[in-house]
């Protein structure tokens, strides 16, 4: 089960990538951490023609924790981030997220970049910065353009970005004192993707209202959504184990559409996800007493 | 021969550690990928991605020219040269089949060309370039499909798609449902399921002027040896066949595969090594499945739980049973086992193995005996249930207890040693069950489903084989030498893949000729140098491979105290050997040392006594004296060598919402008589258990209406990783088998084979409230989740 | 041209090295470390797991060429020739293996797992091994051999293999 033929190229700063990628157009793929195209090569379900590796782009590898929010690199390692005190610190979500995406194998070498530049609808890092709200940056030969986490999931396996553009970085501006957040995802098995995974996080004021919910979930549909009508009934209100039943069973108003595999039925998704929703505000409830 | 040993045995029952590890551990195993031979050329197959099509043409131009490629090859390329796969068993129908498809495709992975060239990337490139202009004809995608009237045969010479039918009746049947108290009617359905070793399929054969070499990643060398030199018609002398390690059979690894012979015959046909490996999902789609049976159970019982009388109806999905020896056998061994352990002596069957277009069913472990015990232990569940009686209870009135012995099954089988019912008593100790209720409630009350299920059975093991002569037997053998320097060298017919084979045996002859086992070197997997064995299947390997290797030791020791007679100038009759040495009886005197009698041996006829050849090796074929030749009267027949039996008790939790099942405890008690190596076997055991856990609530073969395959990579055929599988707990009893050297009783299958029924029952149990129907695996939290919706309504 | 450091040992390949090459044929097939295993060439079942820069990685899922410059760790590093490493010895003592073909595969994910956490939980070993498939222990023995191997070493000063970890 060898991969197809193909020439590959190995750039090493961003202007070399976006050339290469500008001269050989439609018939390159950019290849971050490979945990998600290399098997679909080895398995020949794609061929491209030219591999630009942007593995030596070092530059694209960082995590800074400054006054513009929290800065991630494309390329970083998910390992990176899952060990990183920054990230524990500045953005809890994402560190608490981060171990539960593939396993350990997976995380040397996924890529936060890679794995959002997929668009899978149940991938653990989109649904969670959903959640947080951030900005992705893309860039191309002519210029570069933030892109909000809202508007970056298009469709089925189908990002914002544009074939000539890169994923360079994404900023979490969230600061996170003032919130709660919790997470929660059904897996048949710890190797899959999840069946459905949900990310919430709550504002909250002095009095324990929530001011603003921002609840992402992947599963439901064909990329990860927000539950808006759930958000709704939470925004305004002092958070309580009745006001997450009544969200919650807002949820299967909502817009859903999730898929049928041999894996897991749509019936199936769509029962389980009022169940993650209120498993993730259950736990951002429980710590709100630890604030 | 006195079967059980007349003095303690020093290594027999040691926990011994493996001599196999430090190989493997270093990363030095040998794996079928790992043999190199210079000139190799690589072979991928191009399949067909249809379920069923006429083949109109093979179109190949394209594939010939392109960078690499020695040629690309169809069956009439091999069908001169090349036998027909051949029908083992005269009440089947035969399945006419070459290794490479004819006319038409039977199922999705079917190989229809095969491209050779230069490296396995470029064989692959070509064989995407190979056309396959295919026709679709009507899917027979279940076996609903393949029984209608008007459906199409898969087998144009076939009347219908039905390989084999057969139905037999013992005892009084009718007159026991006619006075029972209860008739249970249910049917039940157990998914198909891969064995999926870790290492997938592959072979390599070389061709000269001395013959055919082939490596394969098989259990069975010398059958396949066999195999080949009748359709290639080679004589078996001609080719030799070596199975180097091995990764993982359980099973699969057990059938004679089409790529097997088409690789032997390409390098037959190229006079170069050629080299096949399969990927995983050619694995998925190719290699033998097993499972899919469908039981319908009818049951009669009195009104104190006695049961009766059973029924059973039984309709097998053999896919296309393009499987050698056949796709039956575990069809056989469910029909013929589904009275076993169970007191009850009135029985009838009728089964139909039918076939579909999907890939060949054949062995994986348990072998139709996982069936079996699920249709049992939830039928008992269910009349437990139905006449209010405990479970616990229903099953001490029906299963065979020591007080039974020596017991014969409605079909047969004699059980002489075992503890059915005194395992389940254990396990159920054990497993706290008689405070079960207590625990159940009170977590009831928190909102937690617990459910404790509970199975005992007897495990048979060392079928009989209906092997190259067309006849039923079981043997296998062993070649013991003790060399000049007093060492030993055992040649054995086994063929492992991971039993540890090698460690048991050392273990065994260091008993028989008082020696050390590191002083032991065993041999094996190379026909070439072992004598013929059946290979390792059926639980055999430590019944037969360590009888027959006791039995060239007990051959060795005669022809020892007749040498050491001669140099002590002493009648053999009065000489002991014991711990490596001759002395006389009474213990005094001047002894001589295995050195002493070997450099004798082979010094020649100046030491030795006149009528006594040189030399000391012996060889022994071994078969259980427990098997039948033929069926008495009444068609009951005992085909296996030995009887060995395991009771299992398993907590678990039910996710009401998810459908998701947590096992809180498995309890596994087992009795395989005598055990070689505690360590090894509670590794099967464990091993056995964890199979047995994916099959249940994890894994299945899934093909749709059109049969495409849908689990044809590993992502969507589920195999458990260690955060799905808990810690076992075993605990053991001892009934040696007084018909079998050693004692020992073969094992290693029943984990697996209890696992769907306590896990079954447990779940059952679980949601006794809900009211739910359990009747099919695999139980995935999808299936559960329905099941409480439908139970709820 | 590819230069990277396996077990120790800088290797420098200066002939053609397809694109398509993985990680894992070129240790298989040019360096001869079979004791890198394929199965199921995908990502999920982790037969063959190396170590890259001190990371267990799949070698099936990743390209050769992306190894450059990079130092790997294969079973064949971990000890010197004919001995035993310690979690090798715990492996044999608690019998973690039967056919072998996914043991060296988790003999590095542990190996990875103790370095990183010295007194690891059952739930953190079963993580660390959960993208190992084995289909023989049932995979508690090779937690029990872990576990072992964490013990004892955290007797001594947990220095554990070659120059190239």
């Amino acid at each position: 089960m060898r991969p197809p033929p193909f020439e590959f190229y190995a750039p090493t700063d961003l202007g070399e990538a976006l050339t290469l990628s500008d001269q050989l157009g439609q018939e390159a793929t950019f290849l971050a951490g490979g945990q998600t195209l290399l098997p679909l090569l080895n398995m020949r379900l794609i061929r491209p023609p030219h591999i630009i590796d942007l593995n030596r782009l070092a530059a694209l590898s960082f995590i800074d924790a400054g006054r513009g929010g929290l800065r991630i690199g494309a390329m970083t390692r998910q390992y990176q981030i899952e060990q990183s005190a920054e990230v524990r610190q500045r953005c809890p979500l994402l560190a608490h997220a981060m171990p539960f995406v593939g396993h350990a194998q997976t995380r040397s070498r996924g890529t936060l970049g890679g794995s959002l530049a997929f668009a899978s609808p149940v991938a653990e890092m989109s649904v969670v910065l959903l959640a947080l709200g951030a900005d992705v940056r893309c860039v191309s030969s002519s210029g570069a353009r933030s892109v909000p986490i809202d508007e970056f999931f298009v469709d089925y396996l189908t990002s914002a970005l544009q074939p000539d553009e890169l994923l360079t970085e994404v900023i979490v501006q969230t600061e996170m004192d003032h919130m709660v957040w919790g997470f929660s995802e059904l897996k048949l098995r710890s190797c899959d993707f999840p069946i459905v995974v949900a990310a919430v996080v709550l504002t909250l004021d002095d009095s324990s209202r929530c001011t603003q919910a921002r609840i992402a979930v992947g599963g439901a549909a064909l990329t990860p959504i927000r539950m808006r009508k759930v958000e709704t009934e939470l925004e305004g209100r002092v958070l309580s184990a009745d006001l997450l039943q009544l969200a919650v069973s807002a949820a299967p108003a909502e817009a859903l559409d999730p898929t049928d595999d041999v894996r897991a039925s749509a019936v199936y998704r769509r029962a389980m996800v009022p169940l993650q929703i209120r498993q993730a505000l259950t736990m951002a409830l429980d710590s709100k007493d630890d604030h | 021969m006195d079967p059980l040993p007349e003095r303690p045995p020093l290594w027999v029952g040691q926990r011994v550690l493996r001599r196999e590890d430090a190989r493997l551990l270093q990363g030095r195993g040998n794996y079928l990928d790992d043999v190199r031979l210079p000139s190799t050329v690589h072979v991928r197959l191009a399949r067909s991605p249809l379920a069923h099509a006429t083949i109109d043409q093979c179109v190949a131009d394209r594939a010939r020219t392109m960078p690499g490629v020695l040629g690309v090859f169809t069956v009439d390329d091999l069908r001169p040269d090349v036998r027909p796969f051949p029908n083992r068993l005269p009440f089947l129908r035969p399945v006419p089949y070459l290794p490479l498809a004819s006319e038409r495709v039977r199922f999705v992975g079917d190989p229809v060309a095969a491209v050779v060239a230069d490296t396995p990337g470029r064989a692959e490139d070509a064989a995407d370039e190979v056309e396959l202009q295919l026709t679709a004809l009507p899917t027979l995608a279940t076996p609903d499909d393949a029984l209608r009237e008007d459906a199409p045969t898969l087998y144009a010479e076939w009347p219908d798609n039905v390989s084999v039918h057969r139905a037999a009746s013992f005892g009084d049947v009718d007159g026991a449902f006619a006075s029972a108290d209860v008739v249970l009617d249910e049917t039940f359905y157990m998914g198909r399921q891969s064995a999926l070793p870790l290492e997938p399929r592959g072979t390599i054969a070389a061709f000269d002027e001395t013959g055919l070499t082939v490596w394969s990643s098989t259990q069975c060398p010398h059958i396949l040896r066999s195999t080949l030199a009748e359709l290639l018609s080679m004589p078996e002398p001609r080719i030799r066949v070596i199975a180097p390690d091995v990764g993982g059979g359980f099973g699969l690894k057990y059938q004679i595969y089409r790529e097997e012979v088409l690789v032997a015959w390409l390098a037959v046909r190229l006079r170069r090594p050629v080299k096949w490996r399969e990927d995983i999902q050619e694995h998925l789609a190719a290699a033998t499945h097993s499972r899919d049976k469908r039981v319908r159970l009818e049951l009669a019982a009195r009104s104190d739980g006695t049961i009766l009388g059973l029924r059973a109806s039984m309709v097998v999905d053999v896919g296309t049973a393009m499987a050698y020896p056949y796709s039956y056998g575990s069809t056989l061994v469910l029909a013929g086992g589904l009275p076993l352990g169970l007191r009850v002596q009135n029985y009838a069957y009728h089964y139909r193995c039918v076939v579909t277009n999907k890939s060949a069913s054949g062995a994986y472990r348990g072998f139709g005996n996982n069936m079996r015990v699920f249709v049992v232990d939830r039928s008992l569940d269910m009349l437990a249930e139905r006449l209010n009686i405990d479970r616990a209870e229903i099953r001490r009135k029906n299963l065979v207890s020591r007080a039974d012995l020596p017991h014969r099954s409605a079909t047969g089988t004699r059980i002489t040693t075992g503890t059915v019912s005194e395992a389940l008593d254990k396990a159920l100790s054990l497993a706290g069950y008689a405070d079960f209720s207590r625990r159940q409630e009170e977590a009831r009350r928190e909102g937690r489903l617990l459910g404790i299920g509970m199975t005992a059975f007897a495990e048979t093991a060392v079928p009989s084989y209906f092997g190259m002569v067309g006849a039923w037997g079981g043997a296998d053998s062993a070649t013991v030498k003790i060399e000049p320097d007093g060492n030993i060298t055992a040649l054995v017919g086994l063929s492992p893949q991971g039993q540890g084979h090698e460690t048991i045996i050392s273990q065994i002859i260091a008993d028989e000729l008082g020696v050390h086992p590191d002083q032991v070197m065993v041999r094996h997997s190379d026909t070439a140098a072992t004598p013929y064995g059946l290979g390792a299947w059926g639980s055999r390997s430590a019944v037969v491979g360590g009888g027959s290797s006791m039995l060239a030791c007990e051959k060795l020791r005669a022809k020892i105290l007749r040498i050491a007679g001669h140099l002590m100038e002493m009648d053999s009759a009065q000489l002991r050997f014991e711990s490596g040495q001759v002395k006389h009886t009474s213990g005094d005197g001047p002894a001589l040392s295995l050195l002493d009698v070997a450099r004798a041996a082979y010094a020649g006829r100046a030491q030795l006594p006149r009528d006594l050849e040189p030399g000391l090796e012996a060889t022994a074929f071994f078969e259980p004296e427990a098997i039948d030749a033929a069926p008495d009267a009444q068609g009951r027949a005992m085909r296996h060598g030995t009887v060995a039996n395991q009771a299992q008790v398993v907590t678990v939790e039910v996710n009401a919402s998810t459908g998701q099942v947590s096992i809180l405890d498995y309890l596994v008690v087992h009795d395989c008589g005598i055990a070689i190596n505690p360590m090894i076997v509670d590794g099967q055991i464990r091993g056995a258990v964890y199979q047995g856990i994916a099959g249940t609530l994890f894994e299945e073969v899934l093909y749709d209406a059109d049969g495409q395959l849908l689990t044809g990579s590993l992502i969507d055929y589920q195999v458990p990783t260690a955060l799905e599988i808990p810690n076992v707990r075993v605990a053991h009893l001892e009934s040696p088998d007084v018909t079998v050297p050693g004692g020992f009783k073969g094992m290693a299958e029943g984990g697996t084979i209890g696992a769907p029924a306590a896990i079954a029952n447990a779940i059952a149990d679980a949601l006794k409230s809900y009211d739910v129907h359990i009747t099919t695996t695999p139980l995935t939290p999808m299936t559960i989740l329905a099941l409480i919706n439908q139970g709820r309504g | 041209m590819l230069e990277l450091q396996v077990n120790g040992v800088q290797v420098s390949l200066d002939q053609a090295i397809e694109g398509r090459t993985r990680l894992a044929d070129l240790l298989r097939d040019d360096l001869n470390l079979t004791s890198v295993h394929l199965s199921c060439e995908q990502g999920v079942c982790g037969a063959c797991t190396v170590l890259v820069d001190g990371r267990p990685v799949k070698s099936c899922i990743m390209l050769a060429l992306q190894a450059n410059g990079s130092s790997i760790v294969t079973v064949e590093g971990i000890a010197p020739v004919g001995k035993l490493h310690p979690l090798q010895d715990a492996f044999r003592d608690c019998h973690a293996l039967q056919c072998g073909f996914c043991t060296p595969a988790m003999l590095l994910a542990a190996l990875s797992l103790v370095r990183e956490q010295p007194a690891p939980s059952e739930d953190a070993i079963r993580h660390a091994i959960s993208g190992n498939l084995c289909r023989c222990t049932g995979y508690q023995p090779i937690v029990e051999a872990i576990q072992q191997f964490a013990r004892g070493s955290a007797q001594e000063d947990g220095q554990a293999y070659g120059s190239a970890a």
